[in-house]
């Protein structure tokens, strides 16, 4: 009898705890949109692409198959990229002779400002705009900066999003080279 | 008219009627490529806005995604595989949405089943009040003899006294 009493509302308690727990682990848990950008990438093929660079010429991905490649989506108008953009430059000048190759991806900018930017923080690796955003969706990307390491085979190993450190990018490298 | 001058105004005929034709084929096929287009625009959401989809969002990232779409629908792709590039690059999480697999599931059935059993309870709730009110209506002369007895006992010793001892 007892039992009867309390089981229809029981059932009802629990089914509704349930769908409150749902609610507030939907509510608490907010990774960031930026956070995702890339993510799907990981561990499969990096799309091939041609950049035109800002210094003239093009810059074919599959050309650079056998070494090591650091992919970095910037823009001019974000914050994070300035933070990371000299430490980038000089990694690249620490592993360039090491057969490691930087490209770098200016995405939903102005030619002006991406040129002034470069020339602020002297960059010299390969930089090119991706003015119909093929490269930017290509790689998944939504927030920047975010940072590809793609390996000698051509897979994508591993992504850092938001402004990247030497320290990670000489960890991440190494891993490359191994 | 003469013969010659007969045929060449059918030719002319033929060839407006064609031409016109076509360029309605054209503007259908126009048509349901902007429908297709923007059915597919409502199904993606923009990776930077949430609760955006790339129809609604005004980031340059949901233009690029529209174009990709109009441009992968004019060559002829359908929009299944339109969606499971994107899907590709970014994830489920950037379909409106969820598909109908999996864990994913749940969120389909849920409201179906949720929208049945609550059909059932309601149904059994008005059974029951319905039948309730039955039970609490007068009872049936001819289904309940206890009553009757009782009363008629009472009604035959109440005469009986009524005979014996008159009316006073």
């Amino acid at each position: 009898m007892n039992i009867r009493r309390f089981l229809v509302p029981g059932i009802v308690i629990l089914v509704i705890a349930g769908f409150g727990a749902l609610l507030a682990a939907g509510l608490l848990i907010k990774e960031p949109l930026t956070g995702a950008s890339g993510a799907a990438r990981v561990n499969r093929p990096a799309s091939d692409f041609t950049l035109s660079l800002f210094s003239g010429g093009e810059i074919t991905l599959s050309s650079l198959r056998g070494n090591p490649v650091v992919i970095n989506f910037w823009a001019s108008w974000c914050q994070p990229c300035r933070e990371e953009a000299l430490g980038l430059e000089k990694t690249w000048q620490l592993y360039r002779d090491r057969g490691v190759t930087f490209i770098g991806v200016d995405i939903q900018d102005k030619e002006e400002d991406a040129l002034a930017f470069i020339e602020e923080f002297g960059i010299t690796y390969p930089n090119g705009p991706d003015p119909n955003g093929r490269i930017t969706i290509d790689y998944g990307v939504g927030g920047i900066p975010i940072t590809f390491f793609i390996d000698r085979e051509g897979i994508i190993v591993s992504r850092w999003v938001g402004a990247v450190s030497e320290k990670i990018l000489m960890e991440s490298i190494e891993e490359l080279l191994e | 008219m003469n013969k010659p001058g007969l045929i060449l105004l059918s030719l002319l005929g033929l060839i407006i009627f064609g031409l016109s034709s076509y360029g309605c084929a054209s503007v259908e096929q126009l048509h349901s490529l902007d429908e297709q287009a923007q059915e597919i625009y409502g199904s993606l959401m923009c990776p930077l806005c949430p609760g955006q989809t790339i129809d609604q969002s005004q980031s340059e990232l949901s233009t690029q995604m529209r174009l990709l779409v109009r441009e992968k629908l004019e060559q002829g792709e359908t929009r299944e595989e339109i969606l499971q590039f994107f899907v590709e690059r970014y994830g489920e999480t950037v379909l409106a949405a969820p598909v109908k697999s999996g864990f994913n599931l749940i969120v389909w059935i849920t409201p179906v089943l949720v929208i049945f059993i609550g059909g059932i309870v309601l149904w059994v709730i008005i059974r029951r009040r319905v039948r309730g009110e039955t039970f609490t209506g007068l009872p049936s002369p001819t289904t309940d003899d206890s009553y009757d007895d009782k009363y008629r006992n009472q009604l035959e010793k109440d005469l009986k006294d009524f005979e014996e001892r008159g009316f006073r």
